[in-house]
């Protein structure tokens, strides 16, 4: 059992954060070195997105793709979609509800038609969220048949 | 291990399948949780699993699967 490298590290547990990026830092080493052993050169990280890249002349007449399954995809659509979902969450139960609440207490115009505003804000997000679940059934079953 | 992994299968099924990294990635750690394989070692940026008991189980069971769906497309 020759080529080991054993790695001690001593992290207390006030350094969780150090912990935390040193872990993060060695998945996301072997996220690429996974890639790079499918022939995908990693370029740059950019908005929560890696970018990748491999040249049509190492693909053998197909045309590759990151993913290969459709679950595997489906998969990286929902971690996306959540992604994007958190801080639409937040502002809704954060911001837009507890205005409409509070606003609906107080009886002068002003506050009338902030109130208003945020009840038109709220079916906005409403009639998205609608949208998407129409969307994710459509595609889910796209695929499913 | 992923090197091993793509290159091989594409040997095994004369190119026909071919595994991508995105879906390999996540297959492998679904893997790992779900106990059909285990880490060994790590060589070079890239971890090396070896097969479980469990792993096994499940693996002749697709086999036999295939195999049943082999068969009956034969006999029809």
């Amino acid at each position: 059992m020759k080529d080991t490298k054993t790695e001690f590290k001593f992290f207390t547990i006030f350094e969780w954060k150090k912990e935390e990026s040193y872990l993060r830092e060695q998945h996301k080493n072997e996220y690429i070195q996974t890639f790079y052993d499918c022939g995908w050169e990693y370029l740059q990280n950019f908005f929560g997105y890696s970018y990748f890249r491999k040249a049509v002349s190492e693909m053998d007449g197909t045309e590759e793709e990151i993913f290969c399954d459709d679950d595997s995809r489906l998969d990286m659509m929902k971690r996306v979609f959540r992604k994007r979902m958190i801080p639409l969450l937040c502002i809704l139960f954060l911001i837009i509800i507890p205005q409409i609440i509070i606003q609906s207490y107080v009886n002068t115009p002003e506050n009338h038609v902030l109130a208003a505003i945020f009840c038109i804000m709220f079916g906005v997000y409403l009639a998205l969220f609608i949208a998407f679940a129409v969307q994710y059934r459509k595609y889910y079953k796209g695929i499913y048949r | 291990m992923a090197t091993l992994l793509s290159k091989k299968t594409e040997q095994l099924t004369q190119g026909e399948i071919k595994i991508s990294p995105g879906t390999l990635y996540g297959s492998l750690s679904k893997m790992e949780k779900d106990g059909l394989i285990k880490f060994i070692r790590e060589e070079e940026k890239r971890k090396i699993y070896r097969i479980t008991d469990l792993g096994t189980q499940v693996l002749n069971l697709e086999m036999k699967r295939i195999e049943h769906l082999y068969r009956s497309i034969m006999e029809a």
